[in-house]
């Protein structure tokens, strides 16, 4: 694992309310790296966000706007952010209480980190 | 080897082949067992088609398998083939009565990671199967050939019309 | 096609042993591979079915040493014969040397016999060579068996091209090494034939 991937990684999963982060291969649909929380199945989570990146992508161009930055979902407990583009994604997994903005900012700088 | 329950294999292998392949939205999938046979298809039009995807599936199982034994690689998962526009997976995995193998061909509306995935868990419902449970009896030399045949007759007889596959 | 090194004088034929399911041509590798010394041959790699019929191809590297001061070695491959295998039949056709055609000498299996002949002679011109130029032995193999058809009748049937046949029983190993050795010669012939013409200016 390269220095800057296992470096972003760690700054993501320390990030509080994180639950799981991933480093995901956006064509293959494959974790590169990830720090994952218990429970939770890496292979599985990289190839549904992975999947739903593209798909969302394709909507939005199709839809004329633009590139696809981010994708966010909500759920009854908790967080799930998918950001990036090719080669990589960054997915992050996260409580319901956890600071949006913050984990919002720190993804950001992890697409920024791995460009 | 199978023999006569090709019938109700082909039945009770329809839905997780049809949940295979609308979840990992490959567009080919087909089932053989390790000699080629063919178990279900979905997605091909004919069957020599069919007969020679089988055999080139199971010669390359075969092969990739003896490779993993040469080198001490251990078994190995999966065979992935990248094409330009298309992709190549082909994966075995044993269940109680025989070792099978799926092969799938899907292009950029899915992934590698997808295709793997509800891989698993196609695996992990043919094995819950009770035709699959319990050890096949030998099957005779001389009926080999007409064996190997069985199955693609079984996929092609022409009563099977108003297929989804 | 032979691979030759001019530069550490090597040659390294492809023999492939075609035929009809089950006529004996896993059988006739098994036994060179048991009787010849391990310094002279590599491992016998067999893919196979569970039932132990050949599903890809089995494959037996061997050694002739030193032929007119080249380093000889030959590749024997066998063929899956089944109808249903065709398309790996093919791949394993492609670039050899040489070919033993393995016949069953039963007569519930001349038409097998016929059939797996004009496949071969099909799959051959699909590869866009010429048939007459492929040194060819014929094996009538299980002459041992009572009821088997004589060796002089299943010649003018399926010895259309008049090469040299062999009669054996693969099983016991009788007539195993003459074919080798036919088919070793009528290759060899061939390529050094072909290097000649080549070395020869203007020919």
């Amino acid at each position: 694992m390269s220095d800057v991937v296992s470096a972003t990684l760690s700054r993501l999963s320390r990030v509080p309310g994180v639950r799981s982060a991933l480093i995901v291969d956006a064509e293959a649909g494959v974790p590169v790296a990830s720090e994952l929380g218990e429970g939770t199945s890496g292979e599985a989570v990289a190839a549904l966000t992975a999947s739903l990146f593209q798909r969302t992508e394709r909507a939005a161009r199709d839809a004329a706007l633009g590139e696809l930055g981010l994708l966010q979902l909500e759920t009854d407990e908790g967080y799930v952010v998918v950001a990036g583009g090719r080669p990589l994604l960054v997915v992050v997994i996260a409580d319901r209480d956890a600071q949006l903005g913050l984990i919002r900012l720190e993804t950001d700088r992890a697409v920024e980190a791995l460009r | 080897m199978r023999r006569g329950d090709m019938a109700r294999l082909n039945e009770v292998l329809r839905e997780p082949m049809r949940v295979f392949v609308r979840e990992s939205r490959a567009h080919i999938a087909l089932l053989v067992n390790a000699s080629g046979q063919v178990l279900a298809q979905h997605g091909f039009v004919g069957r020599y088609q069919v007969m020679n995807v089988a055999a080139l599936a199971a010669a390359a199982n075969a092969s990739a398998r003896v490779l993993a034994d040469l080198t001490g690689a251990g078994r190995w998962q999966y065979l992935h083939h990248a094409g330009r526009s298309r992709q190549l997976f082909l994966a075995p995995f044993s269940t109680p009565s025989e070792e099978l193998i799926l092969v799938a061909i899907f292009d950029e509306h899915s992934t590698l990671g997808l295709v793997e995935l509800f891989f698993q868990r196609f695996a992990d419902e043919v094995r819950r199967l009770p035709e699959f449970s319990e050890a096949l009896p030998p099957v005779s030399a001389a009926a080999f050939e007409g064996e190997l045949e069985a199955g693609l007759d079984r996929i092609f007889a022409p009563q099977q019309s108003g297929e989804e596959t | 096609m032979a691979l030759v090194s001019h530069a550490t004088r090597e040659i390294t034929c492809k023999i492939v042993y075609y035929g009809p399911g089950r006529s004996g041509k896993t059988t006739n590798l098994q036994h060179v591979h048991a009787k010849t010394p391990a310094a002279r041959r590599g491992q016998l790699v067999s893919l196979a079915t569970d039932t132990d019929r050949t599903l890809f191809f089995d494959f037996l590297p061997l050694d002739l040493g030193s032929i007119s001061g080249y380093r000889t070695r030959l590749q024997l491959y066998t063929v899956p014969g089944q109808v249903y295998y065709n398309s790996t039949r093919k791949l394993v056709l492609r670039g050899a040397d040489g070919v033993v055609f393995v016949a069953d000498s039963q007569p519930q299996q001349l038409e097998e016999n016929i059939e797996s002949l004009r496949n071969l002679h099909e799959n051959l011109i699909e590869q866009g060579t010429d048939v007459r130029d492929v040194p060819m032995v014929i094996q009538f193999n299980k002459q041992d068996l009572p009821g088997a058809m004589p060796a002089a009748e299943l010649d003018d049937i399926l010895n259309f091209r008049g090469v040299p046949s062999i009669c054996a029983s693969a099983l016991s190993g009788w007539g195993v090494f003459e074919t080798l050795r036919a088919i070793s010669e009528l290759t060899l012939r061939r390529v050094a034939l072909s290097l000649r013409r080549r070395v020869t200016p203007g020919a």
